[in-house]
């Protein structure tokens, strides 16, 4: 003989959890795009290497990374910037469901990646900034 | 008032010249010659944010930012001089520290040091050098 019990879930509440998931997920997508914008807006430009090497990644992967090696310099700020996040724009697309994701890796693999955070602490000022205003 | 950031600067340099052990501090935009084979720190002060703190009108302004150190020692000498200045500066600098400031209208200001954290050695030739960052915030 089998005994058991059943919990039955309405459907309705079932709509709701996803519909939460759903707003969830949406505010997350929001900050990224938030985190990527700002910190193209605080990119040093000049051959545009470096502004649109950054990506963001969730595991392994081959981040981008541009080399400024023989590259024309003192190109459009405002278009390289623009590059950069589209680029991050897309990878934020391109995550997938963020249900059960525990971090989002921001990455710049250009070669002279050190040289310009040593001048213009890039990754810093996102760190500090995200540690506050994005709960990190 | 936005002269806050002067006396948030001066507040942190102050403190940093107090520290003792350390070598000579290249500060922003003060003409300093290193000499090589000498070890020296080199300073940046990066504001980040000025949100306010309340709702409201006139409300009080929580500011926040980072003071960068880097610790720079001779190439090729190990990294152990770097650590021992990355282990001074963060001591110095501890997480929950106070940082108090009387400035030249005799008002006081105290900077909160919220954390600091050093980065992995780089070499930057002739240098070797290691970030040490200290975030740091003040309501005003």
């Amino acid at each position: 003989m089998v005994k058991q019990t059943t919990l039955k879930v309405n459907k309705s509440f079932d709509n709701k959890l996803n519909q939460i998931t759903e707003i969830a997920e949406e505010a997350i997508r929001d900050r990224l795009g938030d985190i990527a914008n700002y910190t193209v807006n605080i990119s040093p430009v000049d051959t545009g290497a470096y502004v649109t090497s950054f990506s963001y990644a969730v595991g392994a992967g081959r981040p981008r990374g541009k080399s400024s090696r023989n590259k024309p310099r003192n190109q459009n700020i405002t278009a390289m910037r623009q590059e950069g996040l589209s680029n991050l724009l897309s990878d934020i697309t391109k995550l997938g469901e963020l249900k059960g994701m525990t971090k989002i890796t921001l990455r710049n693999a250009a070669p002279h990646v050190e040289y310009v955070e040593k001048k213009h602490s890039v990754f810093t000022k996102v760190k500090s900034k995200v540690r506050n205003k994005f709960g990190g | 008032m936005a002269s806050i950031y002067n006396d948030i600067r001066a507040a942190l340099e102050s403190h940093l010249s107090s520290v003792s052990g350390i070598p000579s501090v290249a500060y922003e935009n003060v003409t300093f010659e290193p000499t090589t084979g000498t070890s020296f720190l080199q300073v940046m002060f990066l504001p980040v944010e000025r949100r306010p703190a309340a709702r409201g009108l006139n409300p009080q302004q929580r500011y926040q930012g980072v003071f960068s150190i880097l610790a720079h020692t001779p190439e090729g000498k190990g990294p152990k001089a770097a650590d021992d200045y990355a282990n001074i500066l963060i001591e110095a600098f501890e997480a929950t520290t106070d940082i108090s400031f009387t400035n030249s209208d005799t008002e006081t200001i105290k900077v909160s040091i919220d954390y600091a954290e050093r980065q992995q050695g780089i070499i930057d030739s002739p240098w070797y050098y290691v970030r040490v960052d200290i975030g740091w915030y003040i309501y005003k």
